[in-house]
């Protein structure tokens, strides 16, 4: 597909349905957002601040309404939605949201309802070998439904799933390959770098990197919020002006605020809980899920090396630095 | 229409020394807050008319500060004829900007600016919560109106209501904003209380914890003074910042332990 036909690609897919892609705001920061212009889009290596999580799983949602002991289920008014110009690693993180919310209602009503368009653009700096290269073979493991690979000045069409095939015929284009999904786990088995970041974790523990991170962290959460795989939510109800009505609703929510872990006491003024009471272990259960959870969950990696958590914080953690740390004390403690 | 017969709950809103934001900020719920008052008899809501002062009321919601002994007197009137009493605003909950002078020589400065001096009370602020006992908080310059119609229909449902202990950079990530702090500014996002939907910071203002200050938050306090000393800043700038909505005493009580060790 050359660029000609790229560009009535994109006009034809906002003439469709809502597109939501990475574009520059006021301010000059890359920010992902409805589409308006097929000139605003951006095509490049530069992820944006923000992640698509928060057209998969909203900031606030809405579960259900009660009335007395009924509940009156409310799945999400979706819209039709194109995600276009989503970059490799943010394939990776909607491919294990999949996977996470994979008997979640709300989050499959809006997975439904939307096309993810990817491209091959992927950052230069901080890259670990395992995405880094785009390789035809890695599609296979991605949940998408069309990708652009670039191919100089053209793109090289692939579709992921029938929705991806049938929006293409549609639109007229036959030169694509389709490629089927074969599940997460590449033949070559999972990636040395999560595995071995997974083993200094567990094995051979450095309490000095958590102490040091507790001394500058300032559990903002700012960190979780950009994150694109970070799905922690709170579950609240909220009364309404009826008696007996109300709903209960879903927000995002982050570990390294106090509620996250508190438990209530027995009585309504009982002393309240906590699992979680210092920075440095509020920090270690952020990595421990990304690094050694996550991938003992689902066999993919919790991080996709985006580098988002790192632009987000104000204490200039860099979690690049600190899998070195974690790396640095594992052939240390091997040695001995 | 509530089906029953039964006596709808008299509310009052109170009004202390304030600029009234706060009122207005319920007036401006416009129609949910004339739906309520199906629900709720408003004995007392000087925004609107004068009313006669009832022997009681079930819910009384207080604006402003006492910043006089005869605030004070009316404060712990209230106190005594209400079952429940709901702080609202800053002003209330932490001295609102009222609280600037009692971090300074205000009786030198009450001369300076008051030509008769002596004729004028000038006392130190005191906040509601430390004058009275109070059963809720609804914080913020002027407060969130939603946080008032959550609390309310709690009340009527009988349920659970509290505040999230989130800093408000939570809100501010939400919604894209560009971190002030990592500009080098004065932000007290990270320990101050979310729920105003980060309106400052969309408008790239830095946030004076308005709402108050997180619990337990000494160790993101300690860690905030250090980052923002590392850009520069004294601490004498860090807390003239805080004292703008008097949340500075809040703070210097969560780091208290920290200066005694020293």
């Amino acid at each position: 597909m050359n660029k000609t036909q790229f560009n009535k690609f994109v006009e034809y897919l906002l003439k469709k349905d809502n597109v939501f892609a990475p574009q520059r705001n006021v301010e000059g920061k890359l920010i992902i957002g409805p589409l308006k212009n097929a000139k605003d889009l951006y095509l490049g290596a530069e992820l944006p601040l923000d992640s698509w999580k928060w057209y998969m799983i909203p900031p606030y949602q809405k579960m259900f309404d009660y009335k007395g002991d009924k509940m009156i289920e409310t799945l999400p008014e979706a819209n039709k939605q194109i995600f276009l110009g989503v970059s490799i690693l943010d394939m990776q993180a909607l491919t294990l949201l999949n996977q996470i919310f994979e008997q979640d209602p709300y989050y499959q009503e809006i997975k439904k309802k939307t096309i993810i368009i990817g491209t091959s653009h992927v950052p230069e700096d901080n890259f670990s070998e395992y995405f880094a290269e785009f390789e035809e073979n890695k599609l296979e493991h991605l949940q998408f439904d069309i990708f652009l690979a670039v191919l100089g000045n053209d793109f090289k069409l692939y579709t992921g799933s029938e929705d991806g095939q049938r929006f293409l015929d549609d639109f007229g284009y036959k030169n694509y390959k389709h490629i089927e999904y074969a599940g997460p786990i590449r033949e070559e088995g999972l990636d040395p770098q999560m595995v071995s970041v997974m083993d200094g974790m567990q094995n051979y523990h450095d309490q000095k990197i958590w102490d040091d991170l507790g001394k500058r962290c300032i559990q903002c959460g700012k960190c979780t919020i950009a994150c694109p795989t970070c799905f922690c939510f709170r579950i609240f109800d909220k009364a309404h002006l009826q008696r007996g009505t109300g709903e209960r609703d879903r927000c995002w929510d982050t570990c390294f605020y106090n509620e996250f872990t508190q438990t209530a006491g027995v009585a309504p003024d009982a002393p309240k809980h906590k699992m979680m009471n210092t920075t440095a272990q509020k920090i270690y259960f952020w990595y421990e899920h990304h690094f050694v959870r996550t991938p003992a969950t689902f066999s993919l990696p919790g991080c996709v090396e985006c580098g988002r958590c790192t632009r987000a914080c104000p204490a200039d953690i860099d979690v690049f630095q600190t899998q070195r740390d974690i790396l640095a004390a594992r052939t240390k403690g091997k040695k001995k | 229409m509530p089906k029953t017969k039964k006596k709808k709950p008299n509310v009052a809103i109170f009004s202390l020394t304030s600029c009234e934001g706060c009122q207005f900020s319920l007036l401006d719920l416009s129609e949910k807050f004339l739906e309520l008052t199906e629900y709720v008899s408003v004995d007392e809501f000087r925004m609107i008319s004068d009313l006669e002062p009832k022997k009681h009321y079930d819910i009384s919601f207080i604006e402003g500060n006492p910043c006089t002994s005869k605030n004070l007197k009316f404060l712990k009137q209230i106190r005594k004829t209400s079952d429940i009493v709901v702080v609202l605003g800053n002003c209330a909950d932490l001295g609102g900007v009222w609280e600037i002078k009692n971090y300074h020589d205000y009786k030198k400065y009450g001369a300076y600016v008051y030509k008769e001096h002596k004729t004028i009370e000038n006392e130190k602020i005191i906040e509601v919560p430390k004058a009275i006992k109070v059963d809720y908080i609804i914080p913020g310059c002027p407060i969130n109106a939603h946080n008032f119609l959550d609390l309310v229909y709690s009340l009527l449902n009988k349920t659970h209501w509290a505040l999230f202990q989130n800093p408000v950079c939570w809100e501010c990530q939400i919604n894209k904003n560009p971190c002030l702090l990592q500009e080098g500014k004065i932000c007290l996002g990270p320990i101050a209380i979310a729920g105003c939907n980060a309106v400052c910071l969309n408008s790239r203002q830095e946030c004076w914890a308005c709402r108050g200050i997180l619990d337990d938050s000494k160790e993101k306090i300690e860690n905030l003074i250090k980052i923002l000393q590392n850009h520069g800043y004294g601490l004498e700038d860090i807390l003239e910042k805080m004292e703008f909505f008097g949340a500075r005493d809040r703070i210097e009580e969560a780091i208290q332990p920290m200066k005694k060790k020293k």
